[in-house]
């Protein structure tokens, strides 16, 4: 009898003591965060917990289709922020999958650079707000390959680099069919069945050089890049930013290829039944906060579309490698997006460059 | 085996976490009737929950449209199953079976090198003493503790142009001097072995502990040796053993496709990435989920063929799981 006693006492101690967490928890709000892996400063996260007394839940992807997937799958209404690349932008908004900003939520939108204010892409930044950006160059160790032009042709023509393992990135085929065009003279940005049947002609050719060492994206490609495994390849500037900072790949070497090359931009959007879309806009204008923008590039390495965060930014981000001249400007493009039935198209041709 | 043990392990756990009422009127057979819902319940939970209702899913996707974007949508179609066939918008192509030849390909090497290998191996741990075997067996099981992608990584290391190994290969003009052997065929076969192996060699040595050694003692009094030996008294008795690992080794092999790709510098796709992609990077999940059942009806067929085999060669005993 004396242990029952105990027993019950017990229970009630530690129902006593739990209720009011329980109680708690419910209380705070959460903001479910789904964005790239090592992509936001921990130290931001805790800033906006405490500024509105919230709790957030980051859960990591590592590419645009395994997000675009999970939200087809019924994330949609589990997360509350996620982080698409500009070009999935119109896929995600054609399939219901995110759900149009508030702007009159998003006071700090007016910090923005001009060129990304209302882009091509999603015109009237009706669906996303830009959250960082960069640019997609060439890296190559000099060591191995010597002085190569300052173009495509450092990738695609088999006589700048005939004998070093070089790899391409695999992803959805974006970048790769556009560089290809780009090289063979069809512009970065095209978009008609015949150039990108050329440009998949040109791949296929490239992948069955001996030195072809595989479809890699650009992260995986820079971490093979400093470990020796790989002579030459395409790479985000942030990447490359992060690696010079920290004194792990010094002796590579960066550039843009005069053809033209991608602008990219990674966006901050609401998923169409996200828990807390409130929240959500909270938390893109904290992001696009100056102050905020450049802890966020200092610490990624990444560039910031934040005109209000430029002045802040310290190190490397302040080379042109990170805030391109007049002359970069005009080689840079922001990746066509998709639509309908050329999307499907696009797709058939990828499949049959990989088979 | 390992089946058996783990929901005999669990119904045990089950039994002794519930206390059910022993009542004095509860019958034999209906205490046969509960032995048998906690011993084959708990299978036939995992079997339904993982594997049929997933295959359901699978197969109703499989015959809808898929709209701009790739999300299935109505109304039903066969489509799905003409692209497996090799249709696509840009007319037909040989692709698919190609794909599906490569990967068959590839389960035959993973197979037959890992069979290769396990022999000598089971017979080198069966000699020696009892004690310390389950060590060694240990060190066989242990590497598959961690994730493939991590192991095969390892390998694309160890093989890179910077690697001892390639240096070996430089110095005997095997290798073009400035390439490592990974990416290549060599790397692969070498990436496909090391991940399977122990699926061969666990399977052959349960059958080879049972060996009937005074058969081999019969064949020695008849002067067979070497070879013929091995080839009359061991072989025979090991077949069940060979078949299970067989079927363990050859079945994922067929559907991997984390070391072709980074092993074999991604120059062609195999069917398990072909599938992946259809759900991720070039989205069309009706199209993903009809190989994915095409790809379930062969394996179930070759299951099948095995068990007739097995059971025309293995004698008495049937391929051991």
């Amino acid at each position: 009898m004396i242990k029952m006693r105990i027993l019950l006492a017990g229970c009630l101690l530690a129902m006593g003591m739990s209720s009011p967490r329980i109680a708690q928890a419910a209380e705070t709000p959460v903001l479910n965060l789904f964005i790239w892996s090592s992509y936001i400063d921990p130290a931001l996260i805790t800033a906006f917990e405490k500024k509105y007394n919230v709790k957030v839940v980051e859960t990591d992807y590592a590419s645009n289709a395994e997000m675009s997937a999970k939200l087809k799958a019924g994330g949609d209404a589990q997360y509350d922020v996620t982080v698409p690349s500009s070009y999935y932008v119109p896929e995600l908004a054609a399939e219901g999958l995110i759900q149009p900003i508030d702007h009159s939520q998003v006071p700090n939108y007016k910090n923005l650079i001009a060129k990304f204010q209302n882009p091509s892409y999603d015109p009237g930044d009706k669906y996303s707000m830009p959250y960082q950006t960069g640019t997609t160059g060439i890296v190559y160790d000099p060591a191995k390959i010597k002085n190569p032009p300052q173009s495509w042709a450092a990738l695609y023509d088999p006589k700048v680099n005939p004998n070093f393992p070089f790899v391409l990135p695999k992803g959805e085929g974006r970048d790769q069919i556009a560089s290809a065009c780009a090289y063979l003279g069809l512009g970065f940005t095209c978009s008609t069945k015949e150039d990108w049947l050329k440009a998949a002609k040109l791949i296929v050719a490239t992948k069955k050089r001996a030195n072809f060492a595989g479809f890699v994206d650009e992260t995986p490609a820079r971490d093979q890049m400093k470990s020796g495994l790989i002579a030459i390849s395409t790479a985000y500037n942030g990447d490359i930013g992060q690696c010079y900072a920290d004194g792990s790949c010094k002796t590579l070497k960066y550039f843009l290829p005069k053809e033209g090359t991608e602008q990219w931009v990674d966006t901050m959007a609401i998923p169409a039944h996200a828990p807390n879309p409130k929240l959500a806009l909270e938390f893109i204008n904290f992001i696009l906060d100056g102050a905020n923008g450049a802890d966020l590039s200092n610490w990624n390495q990444y560039a910031s579309p934040n005109q209000a965060s430029q002045s802040a930014l310290t190190g490397i981000l302040q080379t042109e490698m990170f805030t391109p001249s007049a002359a970069d400007e005009k080689i840079l493009y922001f990746l066509p997006p998709l639509e309908g039935a050329q999307y499907k198209l696009f797709n058939s041709i990828w499949t049959s460059v990989l088979q | 085996m390992f089946f058996r043990k783990r929901t005999a392990l669990l119904g045990f756990f089950l039994m002794s976490a519930s206390s059910l009422p022993q009542t004095a009127v509860q019958t034999e057979s209906r205490a046969r009737a509960f032995r048998l819902w906690i011993t084959a319940g708990p299978g036939l939970f995992w079997i339904i929950l993982f594997l049929l209702i997933p295959s359901a899913v699978l197969l109703g996707i499989g015959f809808l449209s898929s709209n701009d974007y790739g999300s299935p949508v109505m109304p039903i179609t066969s489509q799905p199953f003409q692209q497996v066939a090799g249709f696509s918008m840009l007319g037909w192509d040989d692709g698919n079976i190609i794909i599906f030849l490569r990967s068959l390909e590839q389960a035959g090497i993973a197979t037959v090198v890992t069979a290769l290998l396990a022999y000598p191996l089971v017979f080198f741990i069966m000699t020696r003493p009892e004690s310390v075997r389950p060590l060694l067996m240990l060190f066989i099981v242990l590497p598959s503790w961690t994730n493939q992608v991590v192991r095969t990584y390892a390998w694309l290391e160890l093989l890179g142009p910077n690697a001892p190994l390639t240096w070996v290969a430089h110095a005997l003009h095997i290798v073009p001097p400035d390439l490592g052997i990974a990416p290549g065929s060599f790397a692969v076969t070498t990436g496909l072995a090391y991940n399977y192996l122990p699926y061969m060699i666990v399977p052959l040595y349960a059958s080879a502990e049972r060996l009937d050694w005074t058969l081999v003692e019969a064949g020695r009094d008849l002067y067979a040796s070497g070879f013929k030996l091995f080839w009359h008294t061991v072989f025979p008795q090991t077949i069940p053993g060979l078949l299970s690992g067989i079927i363990f080794v050859a079945i994922p092999a067929f559907g991997d496709y984390v070391v072709p790709q980074l092993l074999g510098g991604d120059r062609a796709l195999m069917i398990g990435s072909l599938i992946a992609n259809q759900f991720t990077e070039t989205p069309d999940w009706p199209y993903g989920a009809a190989l994915t059942i095409i790809m379930l009806v062969f394996t179930a067929a070759g299951l099948i063929a095995f068990r007739i085999l097995s059971r025309r060669l293995g004698g008495s005993g049937e391929a051991t799981i």
